[in-house]
């Protein structure tokens, strides 16, 4: 006799799974924000750069943070933040662009961008540890753990 | 590993499409007489080497530029940007001197912004490449 197949969701933990997600890439931020080497040179006549953090995003709700510096970190307006994704971003503020990419006065100094390149190729070791502390307390589909 | 930089800025430097609003194309740093005061601007273009991770089993290495097109007016600096763009975005396979460069592609689209001093109007991208680390034949 042939038998059914019933696929049943496990709806609560797609929850837990967006969100271990969410930790994975927010901790990959948070390893550039350790890594990072911020230059203590002013860019012209722009000042030091203070501030800069980490911030995630699941399915278009906040749900992690840091800072450096002590200012809360607004969503960039260019950032998207779509209900189906996990997004997360790290960087500093004014005037660290100009110190990362230079003026027409100033040679770039691509602070950011080397530490991303570091953090880069481990990434998948840091999302996978966080990910699996999240999803630790998640009980396997039907019952038995 | 091989210094792909300067066969990125010949392509700019050679492309049609930017050759007819400048040729001022610099790498690194502005050239003299680029970085002019307001009423005086001029267009042109800096291209800054971001570095990129060599791989460890293969000669291949992910590289990044930006480049910073500068114009007379934003509406300049993004048509110039734009030719930037459009001359290295989704560019297959070449060779030239033995520097193989796979593949080039603008992975962010241009970016406005406005040089500090000068206030001269700028539009910036991030162009990635994948280029090998060893001399192609």
């Amino acid at each position: 006799m042939a038998r059914g197949s019933r696929v049943v969701l496990n709806r609560a933990a797609f929850d837990a799974i967006t969100l271990a997600e969410a930790d994975g890439v927010f901790e990959v931020a948070k390893e550039v924000l350790d890594v990072v080497n911020v230059p203590d040179a002013p860019a012209f006549g722009q000042g030091l750069i203070e501030g800069g953090g980490a911030v995630a995003w699941a399915a278009g709700k906040k749900v992690g943070g840091t800072t450096i510096g002590g200012k809360a970190i607004a969503k960039p307006r260019g950032l998207k933040t779509p209900s189906n994704q996990v997004v997360a971003i790290v960087g500093f503020g004014f005037p660290a662009r100009f110190v990362e990419l230079g003026t027409v006065d100033t040679h770039a100094n691509p602070f950011l961008t080397r530490a991303v390149m570091q953090v880069t190729p481990g990434a998948d070791v840091i999302i996978s540890k966080a990910t699996a502390r999240r999803l630790a307390g998640v009980r396997a589909y039907g019952g038995r753990s | 590993m091989i210094d792909a930089f300067g066969r990125i800025l010949d392509e700019l430097r050679d492309d049609a499409g930017v050759l007819a609003i400048t040729d001022r194309v610099r790498g690194h740093v502005p050239g003299p007489n680029d970085a002019k005061g307001a009423g005086e601007y001029v267009p042109f273009v800096v291209v800054i080497d971001m570095g990129g991770l060599p791989l460890t089993k293969t000669p291949v290495q992910f590289a990044r530029v930006t480049v910073r097109a500068y114009g007379v007016t934003p509406q300049g600096a993004k048509s110039l940007y734009v030719a930037c763009s459009n001359a290295l975005h989704d560019v297959g396979p070449r060779l030239d001197s033995s520097i193989g460069i796979y593949r080039s592609q603008d992975v962010t689209g241009g970016d406005e912004g406005a040089d500090p001093r000068t206030k001269q109007p700028y539009v910036e991208g991030v162009i990635d490449y994948i280029v090998a680390t060893a001399a192609v034949a």
